[in-house]
C-alpha cells in the first residue's frame, strides 16, 4: 500500500516535471568576464559579454547598455544573434559590444575649440550601468483583445571608468594653418609671376636695365 | 617686383616657421608629468540563464470586457498552470498560474527578478493607465498563490519583484487589470518587461 502510494507519487512528480520543461520557452544566459573597463577620450572600447541558452528552443538576443552609460558611450556597435538551444555557460558564446567614449573632460582653449589645454583638475570620471542581453519579443495576438506583449533581459553591472590624460596648450592646428597660408601665398605670387609669357619677363627685366642704365649714365653726367 | 620679392621671402620664413613647429610640437613631450596608481583585481565570473513559460512569452492578455468598471479582470492564464504545491484536496490541480520565469540550473547565483511596463496600455488616443494593471507574484503556485491581496501595480521603471530566485526554480506570476468607468472601447496594448540581475544587483 505504501510502496503504491511512493510510485504514485513519483509518477506525478515526474509528470509535473516533464509539463513545466516541456513549456519552457527560449530563454537567455548571461557570463560576465569583466565588471568594468577603463578608457580615454576618443577611444574606442570594446566589452566581451557571453550569451548562452541552456534551454531547449533557440532565441535571438540583442546586446545593450543602460541609459546611464549612452551619454558616455557612443558609435555602439550591436547587432542580433542567435543563442542555439542547449549551449552551457562553459560554452557561452563571446559578444562584443563596442564603444566610442566621446570628449568628457572640461578643455580651455583660446580660439573656440582649438589651441586647447587640458589641465585634469577634475576628479577622475566613473559611469555605472548594466550591460544586458534582451529577447526579441514575440508579437502578441491582439484582434480586439487588450494585453501586454512581453520581453525579457538579463543584465550585468558594467563601470566605466574615463582617463583624463593632461596636456599643455596644443598649437598643433595653428601652426598648420600658417603653414597652408603662406605656402599658399607663395604659390600665388610665383604662379601670377610664372605665368607672364617669357617675352612679357624678358621685357620686363630689358626694362629695369635700361632704367639701371639710365640711372647709372646721369650719375656719370653729374 | 622688389616688393613681391620681400613678400616672398617674409612668406617663405612664415612657412618654414610654420613646418618646424609642427615638428617639434609632435616630437617634443606636451603632457604635464603624471603619476597613477592602479589597482589590480580578478573578477570571478558570474553567470546565470533565465526562461519565460511559454504563456508568459506569447503575452498577457485579459480577455473581452463588456461592462465598466471592471475590477482585476483575471490574466487568461492566470488559473491554467500545474500547481506545485498540493492544497487540501486538490492534489493533482491545474489551476495554479502558467505564466512564471525559470532560472536555469546552469547559474551559479540566485537571481532577483525585475519588472516594468513601457508604457499605459494605448488604444490609439485612449490610454488606461499604468497602475491600472497589477502583478503578484510567488516562489509556488496553486488555487490562492499568488495571491490578488499580494498584488503590486506596475510601474514605469524596473522595480524588484521576485527577489532570490534559486538557480532550477520558478517565480510565478499573476496579472489582472482594472478598467475604469468611461474607458474608450477599443484594443489596448503595451510591453512589459522582466529583467533578472544577479541577486543583491540593482534593477
Amino acid at each position: 500500500m505504501i510502496k503504491k502510494d511512493l510510485r504514485g507519487k513519483t509518477f506525478f512528480f515526474v509528470v509535473i516535471s516533464v509539463i513545466f520543461i516541456s513549456s519552457v520557452s527560449a530563454g537567455i544566459g548571461i557570463r560576465s568576464y569583466q565588471d568594468s573597463v577603463l578608457l580615454n577620450e576618443g577611444e574606442q572600447g570594446c566589452v566581451t559579454i557571453g550569451a548562452y541558452n541552456p534551454f531547449d528552443t533557440g532565441t535571438n538576443v540583442i546586446v545593450g547598455i543602460s541609459d546611464s552609460l549612452k551619454e558616455v558611450l557612443v558609435s555602439q556597435e550591436a547587432d542580433s544573434k542567435y543563442l542555439p538551444p542547449q549551449t552551457s555557460s562553459d560554452n557561452a558564446i563571446p559578444l562584443k559590444f563596442c564603444f566610442k567614449v566621446p570628449q568628457i573632460y572640461q578643455r580651455d582653449c583660446t580660439v573656440g575649440n582649438f589651441v586647447c589645454e587640458l589641465k585634469c583638475s577634475e576628479e577622475q570620471k566613473i559611469y555605472d550601468g548594466d550591460i544586458y542581453l534582451q529577447s526579441i519579443p514575440a508579437a502578441n495576438d491582439g484582434g480586439g483583445i487588450a494585453g501586454s506583449t512581453t520581453k525579457m533581459s538579463v543584465s550585468r553591472p558594467l563601470k566605466v571608468g574615463v582617463v583624463c590624460t593632461p596636456h599643455s596648450r596644443d598649437y598643433t592646428l595653428a601652426y598648420l594653418v600658417l603653414a597652408v597660408a603662406s605656402g599658399l601665398t607663395i604659390f600665388f605670387v610665383l604662379f601670377r609671376r610664372l605665368r607672364k609669357p617669357k617675352v612679357e619677363r624678358d621685357k620686363e627685366k630689358l626694362m629695369k636695365l635700361k632704367e639701371a642704365i639710365r640711372k647709372e649714365s646721369s650719375k656719370k653726367k653729374r | 617686383m622688389r616688393g613681391e620679392n620681400i613678400i616672398l621671402a617674409a612668406f617663405g620664413l612664415l612657412f618654414l616657421f610654420a613646418v618646424m613647429m609642427l615638428f617639434v610640437t609632435q616630437s617634443k613631450i606636451t603632457g604635464y608629468a603624471t603619476t597613477a596608481q592602479t589597482t589590480s583585481n580578478v573578477t570571478i565570473s558570474v553567470y546565470f540563464a533565465i526562461a519565460m513559460s511559454e504563456n508568459l512569452t506569447s503575452g498577457i492578455t485579459f480577455g473581452n470586457i463588456s461592462s465598466l468598471p471592471f475590477t482585476n479582470a483575471n490574466s487568461s492564464h492566470n488559473y491554467d498552470g500545474v500547481n506545485t504545491t498540493a492544497q487540501g484536496l486538490y492534489n493533482n490541480a491545474t489551476n495554479g498560474t502558467s505564466t512564471w520565469l525559470n532560472v536555469s540550473t546552469d547559474s551559479n547565483t540566485a537571481v532577483d527578478f525585475c519588472v516594468k511596463g513601457d508604457a499605459a496600455l494605448t488604444s490609439g488616443a485612449n490610454t488606461i493607465g499604468i497602475g491600472n494593471e497589477t502583478y503578484a507574484n510567488h516562489t509556488v503556485t496553486n488555487v490562492t498563490l499568488p495571491a490578488l491581496g499580494s498584488e503590486t501595480a506596475l510601474t514605469l521603471a524596473y522595480v524588484k519583484a521576485g527577489p532570490a530566485i534559486a538557480a532550477g526554480s520558478s517565480n510565478y506570476y499573476r496579472f489582472w487589470l482594472d478598467v475604469p468607468a468611461g474607458t474608450a472601447s477599443g484594443t489596448y496594448n503595451n510591453t512589459l518587461s522582466f529583467e533578472g540581475v544577479s541577486t543583491g544587483g540593482g534593477c
